[in-house]
C-alpha cells in the first residue's frame, strides 16, 4: 500500500513526532508507515487522514501487490 | 477493540532481577559447590513419589512429595522471570510493536518445535525430563532475544530519518 504521508506532513509542516502524538502511536511507527514497511490498522489509517483533513483514499492507495 | 493483556513495563526489570538471581544461584551454588546448595524440601503434590530418588519410589497421590531447588524452584522462578521480561509493555507500545511481538512469537515457537522434536528423537531417560524443562525455558529465552533485537532495530531505524 502506497501513501503520501511525508508530502502531507510537509504541507502541514508537522514532524513525525507531532503526527505520532496526535494519533497515539510512536514516531518509529510513523516512520515505518512512511517507508511503506508497515501497513497500519484501519483505525490508524483513518486517524492519519483525519489529521490531514483528507479522505483516506487521498492519503493511502492500494497497489497491484495488495490484491495478490 | 480489546487489547492483548501485557504486564506494566516495570515488570521487565523485576523479571530480569528474578531470572538473573536464580540463574546465578544455580550456576555458582549448584554447579561450583557440587550440589551443596541444591536444598531439599517438601511440596504438597497431586502425584508424586514418597522418597528421593523418585525414580525408584512408588507412585502416590495427594502427598507431601520430597523435591529440590533444581527440580522445582529453579524452573518455576526462571519461567516467572522470563514471562515478566517477555510480556511486559514497551514504553512506546503501539500496534507496530504488537506486530513485532507477534512475529517474534511465531518465529520462536517454530524454532522451539524443531528443537523439541530433535530432543524427543535424540535424548532418552532422565536427561530427557530435564531437557524438556529447559526446552520451554529456551523458547521463552529465544522469544526474548528475537523480540529485543527486532525492537532495537525498530528504534534505531527511525533515528536517522527524522527531519
Amino acid at each position: 500500500m502506497k501513501n503520501n504521508i511525508r508530502v502531507e506532513r510537509a504541507i502541514l509542516k508537522i514532524s513525525q513526532q507531532e503526527l505520532a502524538d496526535r494519533i497515539g502511536v510512536s514516531r518509529q511507527t510513523i516512520n515505518a508507515i512512511e517507508l511503506e514497511k508497515y501497513i497500519p490498522s484501519a483505525t490508524v489509517i483513518m486517524k492519519i487522514a483525519f489529521v490531514f483533513g483528507k479522505r483516506v483514499e487521498d492519503v493511502f492507495a492500494l497497489e497491484e501487490s495488495d490484491w495478490r | 477493540m480489546k487489547k492483548t493483556f501485557l504486564f506494566p513495563s516495570y515488570f521487565r526489570k523485576i523479571g530480569w532481577i528474578i531470572s538473573i538471581t536464580t540463574l546465578l544461584y544455580f550456576l555458582i551454588g549448584v554447579i561450583f559447590f557440587a550440589a551443596k546448595y541444591d536444598f531439599n524440601f517438601k511440596m504438597p503434590a497431586i502425584v508424586g513419589y514418597g522418597e528421593i530418588p523418585f525414580i525408584s519410589g512408588e507412585t502416590k497421590y495427594f502427598i507431601l512429595a520430597p523435591t529440590s531447588f533444581i527440580t522445582t524452584l529453579f524452573p518455576v522462578l526462571m519461567i516467572i522471570g522470563f514471562v515478566f521480561i517477555a510480556f511486559s509493555r514497551e514504553r512506546n507500545e503501539d500496534e507496530y510493536v504488537s506486530k513485532i511481538r507477534e512475529r517474534a512469537l511465531v518465529w520462536s515457537v517454530l524454532v522451539t518445535c524443531v528443537i523439541l522434536i530433535l530432543s524427543i528423537l535424540l535424548i532418552y531417560g532422565m536427561t530427557a525430563f530435564y531437557v524438556f524443562w529447559f526446552d520451554f525455558l529456551f523458547f521463552l529465552l529465544l522469544f526474548v532475544i528475537k523480540f529485543r533485537i527486532d525492537i532495537f532495530r525498530f528504534n534505531r531505524s527511525a533515528k536517522k530519518d527524522e527531519e
